[in-house]
């Protein structure tokens, strides 16, 4: 029976407010989110590990009841405009809470209007919070590159140039993940063009047509990567290295991707073999991730892994027996019958007695929770068994 | 001088209460979302916010009715044993936000989680947020059914952030919500609750003896009552003491129903203050408190503090168990030195300005929630150690105590308390 709760034990993925707050996090800009306060404290407090030790321009417009119920859009811009005179940000970017979407309000419009007063390029993301993180990252990248992408003809290509599409903390470990990325492209003889949006400038970004591949480490980026591929024809490669087969079919998939001009979804692919092993595993998680590990452990574990991604990715990003559902009850019936899963620790409640488990924190599920008990998984030799508890 | 903005005490003061600069007003200005603001952006999210507080309410459960962005930092708190299997969501997408059809489900859900508990719990605490507030629902008859449907009783909890500045704020409102279950019964002479905060007072605070000279005997704070049926005694209390402005409503909603009058006390730190508080306290009940063994132990204390701490610097921030310019003056009155104040000054703070500014006119007050407080550089500041979680913060190097601890200090023990911590990280 489908239960009318949501969930008792587990969390839901962060917001789009917290995507694309992430997303620019390091840039330059000042992010603004319109909202009383709530949307923008679960990000600060719960989402962003940066939060503490770097300061970044991220506001809140602090709306209030009458604002809501009268509108105030004047208040907002003269706010955003003034604090921009003073702060000089390379960007503004607006976002919003659910309040401001039921209203109506046009963020687009208002981000026009500021660009207009303040002279500083200005966009807007109007998710409201009812999305996923993925889904305000995507946007936010896309504004990013819409305003500030300069065109192949302005750059000079890089051989073997590579850009880094969706890294953010939500996604990515601040634990040597991100240095272990860039460190297994140097290894196999890949340039870093830029990483979209960790330890990058935003004028590398901006110079990011000089790659020849993109690789997307997270359904985050897929819509960025689409872009450019559309606009630049600029190839891209879906996965990330985990553990080493992962971490060698990768690489095979950079070179693939460069020589032939052909986009690769390598976290969709599966070890036909795996199918008839006897252990049934399941990741749970982000489907670039979730994807990238379950061919991993097919191949390094003899496992049949299958996907459970709870963030309605695009179904091109999973594999064709993978599942998506979001709610515990729906989850729960799905791992049911499962040997292992492998998922943030916060999925324990649901997993079956008996069955083993692969816990792997992940920010943008679990927040701070687990935060210390965070894995680097990013091309290395792993004892998979090893990793496994018994529930 | 630090690029934040900043003014001082005496300019101020001179400018007025109705002329307080755009600046400090956070309704004026963006917010500045630094850890120092946690306190304004996030009660939640350290301390009690609307959810944790719902749950004060022994053996209560509560469902969350929310998009996913506003209950998502709950699971940290379900980490908690105290509040392990107390929290359910109900998440609403944008069907429900337009159709209003959760409403519908709302009453089957908390039947749902009532059915599915080995022990029925005590209540079911609906906390709803700005969603609902902005939908105009009218969560006191959707409760009904709920209550209907699961044979409990079921609260509203409004997780209004909106209504933050306004007459009710949440947490003003969520105080009444956890009161509420309190019905009428005899009340008794010998019994008094304590209202205000969500934690007990430590136990040394000098309170708990000198209701007990006046012999009573059963003192309650709901953080104490440890099952439902202890939680409904506190009926009988023949008055309520307040300590925290955000329960009057609360009390007053207790004096209107069960006809139990409240006295309100500040959360003062100048002891001769706190000596005409008592005292004051003690002619409303009808008896005299003999307070002297504590008073003069806190005046030692401030005497022996403010001998070797005299030249230091201080600093105070708002994101403390404290009134900041309360704090501020007390310690200037005591002898110290305040050179810089992160706080949120007000109709309800601006009448200590004029104290300080008479006392101090130089102290830089800035406010944490200024976009331009991400220019405060602690090199260019004279302060020399803080107090407060915020001030911390900008101070990271100094010599500070975040003073925000969860059991709640007050009167002469908190005076005796927060010199002690200083003592500790001042040596």
């Amino acid at each position: 029976m489908k239960k009318i709760v949501y969930s008792q034990g587990i969390s839901c993925y962060a917001s789009d407010t917290a995507g694309v707050c992430s997303a620019l996090f390091e840039l330059g800009g000042m992010t603004v989110v319109h909202d009383a306060s709530g949307c923008n404290s679960t990000y600060a407090t719960f989402d962003e590990p940066r939060w503490y030790n770097s300061e970044s321009m991220t506001y809140i417009s602090a709306l209030t009841e009458n604002d809501m119920v009268c509108g105030n859009d004047e208040k907002l811009i003269a706010d955003i405009v003034r604090a921009a005179e003073e702060l000089k940000p390379a960007f503004i970017m607006l976002t919003c809470s659910v309040i401001p979407l039921m209203t109506g309000c046009d963020l687009d419009a208002i981000a026009r209007e500021v660009e207009n007063r303040s002279g500083i390029t200005s966009f807007a993301v109007s998710l409201g919070g009812l999305k996923n993180y993925t889904q305000g990252m995507n946007k936010a990248f896309c504004r990013l590159a819409e305003r500030f992408l300069k065109a192949p003809d302005k750059v000079s290509k890089i051989p073997r140039g590579v850009n880094i599409l969706g890294a953010t903390p939500l996604d990515l470990p601040l634990n040597g993940s991100l240095e272990a990325i860039k460190e297994f492209l140097k290894r196999n003889n890949f340039v870093l063009q830029s990483c979209w949006a960790m330890d990058s400038t935003l004028e590398e970004l901006s110079n990011s047509a000089a790659a020849e591949v993109n690789w997307v480490i997270s359904s985050g980026a897929l819509a960025l990567a689409e872009y450019m591929f559309e606009k630049y024809h600029i190839p891209f490669v879906c996965g990330v290295p985990l553990g080493r087969a992962a971490a060698e079919a990768l690489r095979v998939d950079l070179e693939r991707a460069i020589a032939e001009k052909c986009n690769i979804y390598s976290c969709a692919r599966r070890c036909a073999a795996a199918e008839k092993e006897k252990t049934a595993a399941f990741i749970i998680g982000e489907s670039v991730f979730a994807g990238s590990l379950a061919y991993t452990l097919q191949q390094e574990c003899r496992w049949n892994c299958r996907v459970i991604d709870p963030l309605a990715s695009d179904q091109v990003l999973l594999g064709a027996d993978d599942l998506q559902c979001s709610t515990e009850s729906e989850i729960e019936t799905a791992i049911a019958d499962s040997d292992v899963v492998a998922a943030d620790n916060m999925y324990e409640v649901i997993v079956p007695e008996g069955a083993l488990m692969l816990k792997i924190p992940h920010t943008a599920f679990s927040g701070r929770c687990y935060r210390k008990q965070q894995l680097n998984l990013i091309d290395r030799k792993i004892d998979w068994e090893n990793l496994l508890c018994r529930k | 001088m630090n690029n934040a903005y900043s003014i001082s005490a005496s300019e101020l003061y001179q400018l007025g209460r109705e002329n307080i600069p755009a600046e400090l007003q956070s309704s004026k200005n963006l917010i500045y979302s630094s850890p120092a603001t946690l306190a304004f952006n996030s009660p939640g999210a350290q301390g009690f916010g609307v959810k944790r507080a719902g749950l004060a309410v022994p053996e209560s459960v509560m469902l969350l009715v929310s998009p996913g962005c506003c209950g998502r930092n709950t699971a940290a708190l379900g980490r908690d044993r105290k509040y392990a299997d107390r929290f359910y969501y109900l998440l609403q997408d944008d069907n429900d936000i337009i159709t209003g059809r959760h409403l519908n489900r709302i009453p089957e859900a908390v039947k749902e989680i009532c059915d599915s508990r080995e022990q029925r719990p005590s209540a079911v605490m609906l906390c709803i947020t700005c969603v609902d507030a902005l939908l105009g629902t009218d969560m006191e008859r959707v409760c009904r059914r709920c209550s209907e449907a699961a044979q409990v009783p079921v609260v509203p909890c409004y997780m209004y952030a909106l209504t933050r500045e306004g007459r009710l704020p949440p947490m003003a409102s969520v105080r009444r919500s956890v009161y509420s279950l309190l019905e009428k019964m005899p009340r008794k002479s010998n019994a008094v609750n304590i209202m205000g905060y969500f934690s007990p007072l430590c136990d040394d605070c000098e309170l708990y003896s000198l209701l007990q000279q006046t012999g009573v005997k059963h003192i309650r704070e709901i953080s104490r009552m440890e099952s439902f049926a202890e939680y409904k005694l506190m009926a009988e209390a023949n008055f309520n003491l307040v300590l925290d402005s955000e329960a009057r409503y609360a009390a007053q909603d207790l004096s209107d129903r069960l006809g139990i009058p409240y006295i309100e006390l500040a959360n003062l730190h100048n002891i001769d203050k706190i000596r005409n508080q008592y005292a004051a306290l003690g002619r409303a009940i009808g008896c005299n408190f003999d307070d002297e063994k504590f008073y003069n132990a806190a005046a030692e204390q401030i005497r022996s503090f403010t001998e070797r701490f005299k030249q230091v610097n201080f600093a105070v921030g708002e994101w403390l168990n404290a009134d900041s310019f309360e704090l501020a003056l007390a310690l200037l009155e005591m002898g110290l030195k305040v050179v810089e104040i992160y706080g949120t000054i007000g109709e309800r703070n601006f009448v200590y300005l004029k104290k300080i500014a008479a006392l101090s006119p130089d102290t830089r007050i800035y406010s944490n929630l200024s976009p331009s407080m991400l220019n405060y550089s602690a090199e260019k500041s004279n302060v020399q150690a803080v107090i407060g979680q915020d001030a911390m913060y900008y101070h990271p190097a100094k010599a500070g105590i975040k003073w925000n601890g969860e059991r709640r200090q007050f009167g002469y023990q908190a005076v005796n308390d927060l010199l002690t911590q200083l003592t500790e990280v001042l040596k």
